[in-house]
């Protein structure tokens, strides 16, 4: 493996790809024409997809906010990918979030309320994204200002103008948006070079997504895509939980659904079940409730597993059958599959893949770095790497486009899988005389009337000149760029004015109001990159030191006292290593402290566990646990 | 009596570097532009002869060509204005591909393109249909909407498949006795009498494609 030498002075221009994932983000960077996923000083190549902000607003993003969701619930944000583009409508489970979710003073959007402040999904995201950045860029002694950005295939255009956007936060150029299965296509594709279909199966904690390739002499092209938001991973888990309370008594059984912590116990616990059954054959689980009296003690076979999960998987597979259908092909036309997400680990998912297509699907790059990967491959594509070159991505739109019509309905304009970029035109007239105006109301989706579906915006064309009713001629140009995002314009032709148009998006931020967000750290881009990195490096450390400090109060008892000493020295060390002025004597100080803390945050992870129930906060954890196969989990 | 035919594709050079150029609209050697031409036929554009008969495979490489040059995605690195062409030029190829790559859209376009439907000559064929036909479409949307078992749905999909390919095949022995037609001294009936067999295979095909649709339904299966 070559990593471009550290040369003092010379800064190193990574264009990145990014998997800007539910759970966790990875960056990707072509080196040497090897795709590769970036790891930072301490080898870690995944950064947790969570912002914690406390009581003066000041955000720590990744480890340290997962470590500090215990102590601050309500200001530690997880699963922000979910809220982008979205409005309250949107969340059904605001009950069990341990956050607030408010609807935000811009538009329809939904902002998270920490503290008294509203923060917007984007800014969030753009934190996770910013943090990524300077990790790379720290590792690397880079600077990271263009990117790839990866969606669900299944994204509306609000939910990726929200990605797009959160981008700029953060001061990236993205390059281009570019839709998940995609981007797993085409890491496997670099290597290939071959022609044929490829089927893309993407399994992940709470979506699933599958999609149709067809790849040509380096031109890969989407056929179609199609996905179900609501199946996931975390059903798997909620399937095998069902296993586990199946035999308790009514009353045991309510003592346990009445009860968040208990709930999530058992989930953990499934979700262990499910992990450890990936290579073993059966799992004993077992679960006490001290308080309430209730043991639940259970061994699930891989074959109680297959039961319990069948019906999903039976979900995915007419999926496929879905998009297969729709493009006219036969399941013996598919010559590759692609697994993507950590579910598709599952034997019996890989199985039924195998049984529908008769080949064992590709599983050689592991399915949770896979996305980043292929994005990294399009980014130096379009940065004009010329190992790279060759590969055209031609995507698709997932979701038809479409205007409300008199009386509720919605005129299609462009149905779903039309290749893009790709432009549509529809006529308007007036239908009172000398109206000067005329609203129109884009809409996203398969359903028929337009309250069913997803509004991106509205568009009001002013400017006409006055004319009896009818006769002006309003042009409305629909125009979807190469990231599948949706531009209007608008044009009277008989008096040949061009309306001047105003776009209210639904569910996102207007071009002004994004700038307005733009990080600082644009304004510093061209400041010395050393100076720069000393100064974040600092705050981070004061943010590390303000944090162990409340630990070190608040939480005696997860730190038994040899360690309290330990830590503190490390304090110290740090303390007088920020006097210094010197990046690698700061650094070296913050890894001792970050050591010695770490049992302590794990501690405390695992506490914040049976207080949240939060679905997704459990997958973070449960990708570190030990894959035994037996689990004892004792609660209160 | 036997007679040569023979399909031209427009060739068309640029003006400003004079080199050939894979799409009429932009030249990805130079970057000059000619919106002008964009009232071309999709078949102009797509630089395809006019006929029905085009295989998968041409469609394809054509595409590939095409995406290769024009491709917006190849054009990152230079001014902003010569990647708007180009995003300009992808979007018009794949606006051409969509009315010509299915059959049946590409059977429509081609008659659109004729004097006779211009005109208005083939509005009553496009209206006549095999007898019951429309009795028939009318059954199978109501079953659909009234919610078929899974093995009905199957085999009314196979069915439509089927129908499908039927009049596909007509469309084809058609379109070529019209260039058979064409080639002779006096088209006249024959022409007109070929045209009405598309027009109404044509219309027939837009009820089995909505049949097709439906049964698809607008969503997964949840």
């Amino acid at each position: 493996m070559q990593i471009p030498l550290k040369v003092k002075g010379q800064v190193t221009d990574i264009v990145a790809g990014i998997d800007l994932g539910t759970t966790n983000t990875l960056v990707g960077w072509v080196v040497d024409g090897e795709p590769r996923v970036l790891t930072d000083r301490h080898g870690r190549a995944i950064v947790p997809s969570v912002v914690s902000i406390d009581e003066e607003h000041h955000a720590a993003v990744g480890d340290d906010a997962k470590a500090r969701a215990l102590m601050n619930p309500a200001g530690t944000i997880t699963s922000v990918k979910r809220f982008m583009g979205r409005g309250i409508e949107d969340i059904d489970d605001m009950g069990r979030l341990p956050y607030r979710i408010v609807q935000s003073g811009m538009g329809k959007q939904v902002a998270v309320r920490v503290h008294g402040k509203e923060y917007l999904p984007q800014e969030l995201s753009a934190m996770i994204l910013g943090e990524a950045k300077k990790r790379v860029e720290r590792a690397y002694n880079g600077r990271l200002k263009r990117a790839v950005i990866t969606v669900p295939a299944y994204f509306d255009d609000g939910q990726r103008q929200a990605t797009r956007d959160a981008g700029r936060m953060a001061g990236i150029d993205v390059l281009r948006i570019i839709n998940e299965p995609t981007a797993a296509a085409l890491a496997y594709g670099l290597d290939q070079g071959a022609s044929g279909t490829i089927l893309v199966y993407d399994l992940g904690g709470g979506t699933f997504d599958v999609s149709l390739l067809r790849v040509t002499e380096g031109v890969f092209k989407v056929i179609g895509t199609t996905g179900n938001t609501r199946l996931g991973g975390d059903d798997f888990d909620y399937a095998v939980a069902e296993l586990l309370l199946a035999g308790l008594t009514d009353e045991d059984r309510a003592a346990v659904d009445g009860d968040p912590g208990r709930l999530a116990a058992v989930k953990i616990a499934a979700e262990g079940a499910k992990i450890a059954l990936t290579d073993n054959d059966s799992t004993h689980v077992a679960l006490t409730f001290q308080n309430a009296g209730i043991s639940i003690e259970r061994t699930i076979t891989r074959a109680d597993f297959d039961g319990a999960v069948g019906p999903l998987i039976d979900k995915t597979m007419a999926a496929i059958e879905f998009i297969l259908d729709e493009a006219d092909l036969d399941p013996e036309d598919v010559g590759e599959v692609v697994c993507v997400g950590g579910s598709s680990r599952i034997p019996a998912v890989r199985a039924r893949l195998e049984a529908e297509f008769g080949k064992p699907p590709h599983t050689e790059i592991d399915p949770d770095q896979v996305v980043a990967l292929g994005a990294a491959v399009q980014a130096a594509v379009l940065a004009g790497d010329r190992e790279a070159d060759g590969a055209v991505v031609l995507d698709v739109t997932p979701l038809s486009l479409g205007i409300e019509t008199y009386g509720g309905g919605a005129t299609k304009l462009l149905w779903r899988n039309t290749p893009i970029p790709v432009r549509a035109t529809e006529g308007f007239s007036t239908q009172i005389d000398d109206q000067t105006a005329v609203e129109i109301h884009v809409v996203q989706g398969e359903r028929e009337m337009a309250k069913d579906l997803r509004s991106l915006g509205r568009f009001r064309l002013r400017g006409i000149p006055p004319m009896p009713a009818g006769m002006p001629r309003v042009l409305v140009e629909f125009f979807i760029d190469a990231n599948g995002m949706l531009k209007v314009t608008a044009k009277e032709m008989t008096s040949g004015v061009q309306s001047s148009i105003e776009v209210r998006p639904t569910y996102g931020l207007t071009d002004e109001q994004v700038e307005d967000m733009i990080f600082d750290s644009i304004e510093h881009a061209e400041e010395d990159v050393q100076a720069h990195l000393l100064a974040d490096l600092k705050a981070e450390a004061e943010s590390v030191l303000r944090y162990t400090d409340r630990a070190l109060s608040n939480r005696p008892d997860l730190i038994p006292p040899p360690l309290a000493g330990q830590i503190r020295a490390a304090v110290e060390g740090l303390k007088a290593a920020l006097t210094s002025d010197d990046k690698e004597t700061v650094e070296a100080a913050m890894e001792v402290l970050n050591e010695s803390t770490a049992p302590v945050a794990s501690a405390m992870m695992n506490e914040v566990l049976s207080v949240t129930v939060a679905g997704k906060t459990m997958d973070e954890v449960m990708g570190s646990a030990p894959r035994t196969s037996a689990r004892d989990i004792q609660l209160g | 009596m036997s007679s040569t035919y023979a399909i031209t594709v427009e060739e068309h050079r640029c003006d400003e570097c004079g080199g050939p150029m894979a799409f009429p609209l932009f030249c990805d050697a130079c970057g000059a532009d000619y919106p002008e031409r964009s009232r071309m036929s999709a078949f102009g554009l797509l630089g395809l002869a006019r006929t029905f008969a085009i295989s998968d495979v041409e469609f394809d490489r054509r595409e590939l060509l095409l995406a290769q040059r024009l491709h917006p995605d190849r054009w990152l690195a230079r001014s902003d204005r010569l990647h708007r062409k180009a995003l300009l030029a992808q979007s018009a190829v794949n606006e051409a591909l969509e009315s010509v790559r299915n059959p049946f859209r590409r059977a429509e376009t081609l008659l659109a393109l004729t004097d006779e439907q211009r005109s208005g000559a083939l509005d009553e064929a496009s209206k006549r249909l095999p007898p019951g036909f429309l009795m028939e479409q009318l059954e199978l949307q109501e079953s659909i909407q009234d919610g078929l078992d899974d093995g009905t749905r199957k085999a009314l999909k196979k069915q439509t498949r089927r129908e499908l390919k039927a009049l596909q095949s007509i469309l084809a022995d058609a379109f070529a006795a019209l260039d058979v037609a064409d080639a002779a001294v006096d088209p006249g009936a024959a022409r007109t009498s070929t045209l009405e067999t598309i027009a109404s295979t044509v219309s027939q095909s837009r009820y089995w494609r909505n049949i097709q649709t439906a049964l698809r339904g607008e969503k997964i299966p949840e």
